[in-house]
């Protein structure tokens, strides 16, 4: 532990932060891991022993063989390491977590899991980083160009983002598809395609996909900007009152020169809190993907909640928590690269 | 008796006495609505789908059950949910805040490092997977789930505010005078944190509203109740909103909006009567 610690303590800077925060990811996904083990197990009823009932009958009812049941009831207990010991259960439980397996869909039996997560995470990504991305360059821009005109147009502003910043991202999405596909039928109805389409590379696709993403991208976009317009005024207008811009003024620093600085110091914070919305606009697209039809991982989630297919549901929990950390990594990486003070080793 | 001059100065306060104000009309609404409006929200009387009409002030659903008593019945049930979260929340953000605080140590490591790893985990999806184990919902489980996933970052914010607070005079004074930890926490320490306290159980009524509606669309919210969440949910699984339906999901969401807004000015409006130094004029 002494080894450890000093190990630690002689790295400098960027390097000490990354691996402090990759530590702490590291023992937290192992505890998300271990909250899905142990959840379903612990409750009266053990959903795991009976969805493996489940998959037994619903193999029985597909009329197979006899063999064919017992080598599969076989399998199943195999897999589930069921009538083992709880801690080797885990184990087990955990490696095949880490070769990506999660098990049989309950509900599209043949089917694993995992085939039917990583169908849908793409989906969910492109959908997700662009727009938050998007939301986060907007919101900010706006939030510091507002504070710095000032005067009505800022408050107006303001007053309109307090309650954009409310309106949930699926009532946008009810709206919009009220709107825009229900009333002006000028956007499809769902999906990520039309039918009869298949996805390629073609011009022809690229639009039509484009054309599917418009609405439900831009109900995240809508939705998530106000409340970074929020977060940059309130950050900007602390950042003004500082002793360091008093004593630019008193040196007679052009405003706008004056402004670049409280910009840019203002936009540290923020990089920290994308790391946090990441995982705030992955849960309101999630219903949103309901809404459209897009077939990212929410819709899956949400098919699973329904039919209590098991698997689905921790395997996706899983690799939406594992996605969201490599997220939440890299913004750190970034904000380390960026901020001074942990860059040179000062603070902490 | 007089009133604490705080309390005056919370209500001189434009943005709080708005968001107060809205919040006390949406309070009755939930509370004396289903009083005054006796109906059953579930019991399929009218017929499918009819407008907002007299007879039903916000129309009927596709099973002919009247959208206005789901609404109010809707109301008081998601603020109910709001209520348990926030009480569950600042419980446990200012047990765990408050010890961490004041032992230090390693018991200050131990309880940061679990907080930070609860952080680390999205609230709501750690909300959902434990509400996919249970099989039946009550409304005081919803509000529990959310509550104990949600709690992390008022944690901190209370440790990190303890910590400067420990290091005053009075407090110094106190354990020279020979008081126990326990009682220096409970008469110097925590009436310091109060107004941050307020601030973050009005942050945490809104995540509780917000986290019912969610985990009831994903198809986890409460059982047999009508709440914002459910309406929504229903309105969804029923698709009024790609058939023109608009009374069934209009009014939930925006009842929430409301919401929602008035619990953000009533923490501007607190925000700028805490700390003197936002005010303005």
């Amino acid at each position: 532990m002494v080894g450890l610690k000093s190990f630690v303590e002689s790295l400098r800077g960027v390097w000490r932060f990354i691996l402090v925060r990759l530590a702490y990811l590291i023992i937290a996904y192992f505890i998300t891991i271990t909250i899905i083990f142990f959840l379903p197990r612990l409750v009266p009823g053990n959903p795991i022993a009976s969805q493996a009932q489940a998959i037994i009958q619903r193999l029985a009812m597909g009329a197979l063989q006899p063999e064919a049941i017992a080598s599969a009831w076989k399998y199943v207990v195999r897999m589930y390491g069921l009538g083992r010991p709880l801690h080797e259960q885990y184990i087990k439980f955990v490696l095949n977590l880490f070769s990506g397996n999660f098990g049989y869909s309950m509900v599209y039996y043949p089917k694993t899991a995992s085939e039917l997560i990583m169908q849908a995470v793409p989906y969910s990504l492109i959908l997700l980083v662009p727009s938050t991305l998007i939301a986060w360059m907007i919101g900010n821009t706006l939030g510091a160009f507002a504070t710095y005109r000032g005067g009505k147009l800022e408050s107006a502003l303001t007053t309109f983002a307090v309650i954009m910043a409310q309106v949930p991202p699926y009532w946008l999405a009810f709206l919009f598809v009220y709107l825009f596909v229900a009333n002006l039928k000028i956007f499809p109805p769902g999906e990520a395609w039309s039918p009869g389409l298949k996805p390629s590379l073609t011009p022809q696709f690229i639009l039509d996909f484009l054309w599917h993403y418009t609405l439900p991208f831009t109900t995240t976009v809508v939705t998530s900007i106000f409340g970074w317009y929020l977060g940059m005024r309130f950050i900007c207008v602390s950042e003004l009152g500082a002793d360091y811009i008093a004593y630019s003024e008193s040196l007679g620093v052009k405003d706008k020169i004056l402004f670049r600085y409280v910009y840019r110091n203002s936009l540290l914070p923020q990089v920290t809190g994308l790391a946090i919305s990441f995982g705030t606009a992955l849960a309101g697209q999630t219903i949103v993907e309901n809404i459209f039809r897009w077939p990212g991982s929410g819709f899956v989630l949400s098919r699973a909640i329904g039919s209590l297919d098991y698997p689905v549901i921790q395997g996706t929990f899983a690799v939406l928590t594992l996605t969201l950390f490599t997220a939440n990594f890299l913004v750190d990486f970034i904000y380390a690269l960026i901020d001074p003070r942990i860059r040179l080793g000062g603070g902490g | 008796m007089r009133i604490p001059p705080i309390i005056v100065m919370m209500f001189r306060n434009k943005k709080f006495l708005a968001g107060f104000t809205i919040l006390l009309i949406v309070i009755l609404l939930g509370v004396i609505g289903p009083i005054v409006y006796p109906v059953d929200p579930f019991e399929s009387t009218g017929p499918s789908e009819s407008p907002p009409n007299p007879k039903y002030p916000l129309g009927t659903d596709l099973y002919g059950r009247d959208i206005l008593a789901q609404f109010l019945q809707g109301i008081r049930n998601s603020l109910y949910v709001g209520f348990i979260t926030a009480i569950v929340a600042v419980a446990i953000g200012l047990i765990i805040g408050t010890t961490s605080a004041v032992l230090g140590g390693t018991a200050d490591s131990v309880l940061m490092g679990f907080t930070n790893i609860v952080m680390a985990i999205p609230s709501y999806f750690l909300a959902l997977i434990i509400a996919a184990t249970t099989p039946v919902r009550t409304l005081e489980l919803v509000g529990l789930f959310i509550g104990i996933t949600s709690w992390p970052w008022f944690a901190r914010a209370i440790r990190a505010q303890l910590l400067s607070l420990k290091e005053r005079e009075y407090v110094y004074l106190s354990r020279m005078a020979g008081y126990g930890w326990l009682k220096i926490a409970f008469t110097d320490l925590l009436p310091g944190v109060a107004s941050y306290t307020v601030m973050a159980a009005i942050t945490f009524i809104g995540i509780g509203i917000g986290g019912e509606a969610f985990l009831t669309m994903i198809g986890l919210g409460p059982s047999r109740v009508s709440t914002i969440g459910i309406m929504l949910f229903w309105a969804f699984s029923m698709e009024a909103h790609r058939r023109g339906v608009w009374w069934w999901w209009v009014p939930p969401g925006m009842i929430m909006i409301m919401i929602l807004t008035a619990l953000y000015l009533m923490n501007m409006g607190l925000d700028e009567v805490f700390n003197p130094r936002l005010r303005r004029g």
